[in-house]
C-alpha cells in the first residue's frame, strides 16, 4: 500500500520538480540550471521541502520496486534477507547523502 | 512465472492481413504483458537514474565553479537526448502506474461474472486497454514537451 501512496506523492512533488525546471519562476530550462537559480530554490523552504520529499518517496518507491523484482527472481530465506538489508542500506545511504545536499544548501548555501 | 497459452490475442491468420496495423495487434503474450515488461524496465532505469542524480547533484555544495564544471559534462547533446529518454520513461511509468492503481482498487474493471465461453477478461477490458494506449501517448507527450523546453528553449 505504501508503494501506491508513494507513487501518488511522487506524481505531485515530481510535477513541481519538472515545473521548476521549465516554466515555474525560472528563465526556461537552461536558466533553471544556473548556480544562483538552483541555490535560490534550495534556500526557499517550500522547494527545499519538495526536494526532500521527492528524495524520500522515490527512494522508497524505487528500491521497493527493485526489491519486488529481485524477490521474484529467486526465492529463499537467505536471499530475502540479503536483498532486504542491501536495499535498506542503499536507501539509507542515498537519503542521507541527499539530505546533506538539501540541508547544506538550505542552511549555508 | 507460469508458461501460459496464447491469451485473447488476435488470431494469426487475421493479424497477418492487417499489414502495418498488425504491429499494433501483435502481442504474442498479451498486451498486458508488454505493459508489465515496460513498467519494470522503466522502473529499474528510473531508480538507477535517481541514485546517480542524487549523488551527482550534491556538487551544488562545492560552489559555483564545481557546479559549472558539472553542467559542462551533463549539458551536452548526449545529455539532452538522454533527458528525452528519461522523460519518455517517466511519462510511461507515471501513466501506466495510474492505470495499475485504478485497477488495484477495482475502478475501471468489469463486474465479476460466471466464467462462460468465450471467457472475456473483465480485468483487461476496453477501459484498461485504452488507458494502456494512453500511457504510450503520455510518454510521447512528455518527450515532445521536453523537446520544446530543452532544445527549443521555450
Amino acid at each position: 500500500m505504501l508503494h501506491y501512496a508513494t507513487g501518488v506523492l511522487i506524481v505531485v512533488f515530481g510535477a513541481v520538480h519538472l515545473a521548476t525546471h521549465s516554466f515555474l519562476g525560472v528563465e526556461g530550462y537552461a536558466g533553471s540550471l544556473q548556480y544562483l537559480s538552483v541555490i535560490g530554490r534550495y534556500r526557499t523552504a517550500l522547494f527545499a521541502f519538495t526536494l526532500e520529499a521527492l528524495l524520500v518517496t522515490i527512494a522508497y518507491h524505487g528500491l521497493n520496486g527493485t526489491r519486488m523484482i529481485l524477490l521474484e527472481f529467486r526465492q529463499g530465506e537467505r536471499w530475502n534477507m540479503a536483498v532486504n538489508w542491501l536495499l535498506v542500506a542503499v536507501g539509507i545511504l542515498v537519503v542521507a547523502y541527499g539530505t546533506r545536499t538539501v540541508l547544506g544548501a538550505y542552511l549555508w548555501g | 512465472m507460469s508458461k501460459r497459452k496464447r491469451g485473447s490475442t488476435e488470431p494469426e491468420m487475421r493479424s497477418a492481413r492487417k499489414g502495418v496495423r498488425r504491429w499494433l495487434y501483435y502481442h504474442p503474450q498479451g498486451l498486458g504483458r508488454t505493459a508489465f515488461l515496460f513498467h519494470r524496465v522503466t522502473g529499474l532505469g528510473l531508480t538507477a537514474y535517481f541514485v546517480v542524480h542524487v549523488l551527482s547533484v550534491g556538487t551544488i555544495l562545492s560552489g559555483e565553479d564545481a557546479w559549472e564544471m558539472f553542467l559542462e559534462i551533463v549539458e551536452t547533446p548526449v545529455g539532452w537526448y538522454g533527458e528525452l529518454l528519461l522523460l519518455a520513461a517517466i511519462g510511461f511509468h507515471f501513466a501506466n502506474g495510474v492505470r495499475l492503481i485504478l485497477g488495484e482498487f477495482g475502478l475501471t474493471l468489469d463486474k465479476p461474472t460466471r466464467p462462460d465461453y468465450p471467457f472475456k477478461t473483465g480485468s483487461f477490458n476496453l477501459a484498461q486497454k485504452s488507458l494502456l494506449v494512453l500511457a504510450f501517448v503520455v510518454a510521447a507527450l512528455f518527450v515532445l514537451l521536453g523537446y520544446l523546453f530543452i532544445f527549443l528553449e521555450l
